[in-house]
């Protein structure tokens, strides 16, 4: 049960990393790159 | 269940891959780490998963319209050089089944081929950031769940790896000793407050998963890894108060069989049958290495039946430790030193290209942490700690696992060379890097 609903977490924040990654916006950026 | 999902993330990452071959980079990572192929049960166990990533960020790559020219280091030179001398040694292997060197060998021409497309594609901030989140999903995410499970259990719970590639728990714990100050590193540039939290709640049970795994080698890396954090930490008095507080008390609350099994620290060379296992196969590393001084005896040589029974006779007087005879009816041990494993699998010749990658490796980091400090750049300076700190705990809890060729070390390596790139006076470089 802990197992299944980890895996499902992990691939979703992956998802959502991967989804970051993609996005070329960079609005906002400041010079310490603090960009998350 | 988990097939259907992790069909639709293959599906979902090769997509993104496209867009972005670091993207790609980011998720082999991550496949290689986590092996989230084992974790089903279905038609997709048997999946290619890596390899399917590896194909998708070659063709990315090929087809990417910004291809930025590769830079090479001093770094590439030495992983490169110790990817040569691993296929000499397989040349020249003497174990008995041959083809399980070159098995070995064509393993870990992947993780240099991950090398090299991390130094290929990671150019920018982001690019990297993505990476390090990539590893801490994997590693740290995982460590965090089997430290809740140790928590539910009231610590009866024994935390081991899965499957795969960190299924060992004494090499798990030198995982997540090698992840906790990358979790530092994300938890510093995280404006997000709900990450910030998460990334401090992960590091916690990170924490205590060293704690759950029972590692002797895992608990005294945290130990010397929480020393050099707190070195090279900037509130030196609030952190050892915190210390002086919370360790007795933490001390208090672990169970019995864990303290039990740290006290037998002590007493590990003369009594532990683990430990004197682990001096025999040191011993038979070092003969073969005498008898073979340039190429050893391929990979995984001390495991070998043939090496392993006919160096046996000779340990007991060899070195510096005296060791009882080595009994007929053992079965040939790993290394468990990543020292002694490169030692035996490739001789001196391998083990001196092997501690100068690594030693390069922390010059490099110390180099970069300088270069961003004097260019006023705070997550350069960062995260170049952070590797240098991961490079530490590798090379400490390293005393005690066969993980000479682990994909993560090759990962923090080629990060250390895309940082050194960049990192030169130049703040045009370093602004052209946050972009």
């Amino acid at each position: 049960m802990i197992d299944s609903l980890f895996l499902l977490v992990d691939i979703g924040a992956m998802v959502l990393l991967m989804h970051w990654a993609a996005n070329d916006v960079t609005e906002g950026q400041d010079d310490k790159g603090d960009d998350k | 269940m988990r097939d259907l999902l992790l069909v639709l993330f293959l599906f979902v990452a090769i997509y993104y891959s496209f867009k972005k071959p670091y993207i790609g980079v980011a998720v082999w990572i991550w496949i290689a780490l986590m092996a989230p192929a084992k974790w089903a049960f279905g038609f997709s166990h048997s999946f290619r998963l890596n390899l399917t990533i590896v194909v998708i960020v070659a063709l990315s790559f090929v087809f990417s319209k910004n291809k930025e020219k590769m830079q090479w280091t001093k770094l590439h030179f030495l992983v490169f050089l110790f990817l040569f001398w691993m296929l000499i040694s397989t040349i020249f292997n003497i174990r008995i089944d041959s083809d399980y060197a070159w098995f070995k060998f064509t393993e870990f021409t992947k993780v240099i081929a991950l090398f090299f497309f991390i130094t290929l594609t990671v150019r920018s901030k982001k690019s990297i950031d993505t990476l390090v989140w990539a590893i801490v999903l994997s590693i740290s995410a995982y460590a965090a769940m089997e430290a809740t499970k140790f928590i539910l259990s009231g610590g009866s719970y024994r935390i081991v790896g899965k499957s795969g590639i960190i299924a060992d728990r004494n090499d798990l714990a030198v995982a997540i000793n090698m992840c906790l100050p990358l979790i530092f590193y994300l938890w510093s540039v995280t404006k997000h407050q709900t990450l910030k939290l998460g990334l401090l709640v992960i590091g916690g049970l990170n924490v205590l998963a060293i704690i759950g795994t029972y590692s002797r080698g895992g608990f005294i890396g945290l130990s010397i890894l929480a020393f050099a954090m707190w070195l090279k930490s900037n509130r030196k008095f609030l952190i050892f108060m915190a210390a002086i507080i919370l360790l007795p008390s933490i001390y208090a609350v672990a169970p019995t069989e864990w303290k039990e099994r740290q006290a037998t620290v002590e007493t590990a060379s003369t009594t532990d049958g683990s430990f004197i296992g682990r001096l025999w196969a040191w011993k038979i590393a070092t003969l073969i290495a005498i008898d073979n001084p340039l190429t050893g005896g391929g990979f995984k040589a001390t495991a070998d039946p043939l090496l392993w029974h006919l160096y046996a006779p000779d340990t007991p007087n060899f070195g510096f430790i005296e060791t009882p005879p080595i009994p007929q009816s053992l079965t040939p041990k790993a290394a468990h030193n990543i020292y002694f494993q490169v030692l035996g699998g490739s001789g001196f010749v391998g083990l001196f290209i092997f501690l100068s990658m690594l030693f390069i490796s922390y010059f490099y980091c110390n180099k970069n942490i300088k270069r961003a400090r004097e260019n006023k750049k705070k997550w350069l300076e960062t995260l170049s700690k952070s590797i240098a700190l991961a490079l530490i705990g590798y090379g400490i809890t390293g005393l005690n696992v066969s993980l000479a060729y682990f994909e993560l070390l090759y990962a923090l390596i080629a990060l250390v060379a895309v940082l050194s790139c960049v990192s030169t006076k130049s703040s045009q470089r370093f602004n052209k890097l946050e972009r």
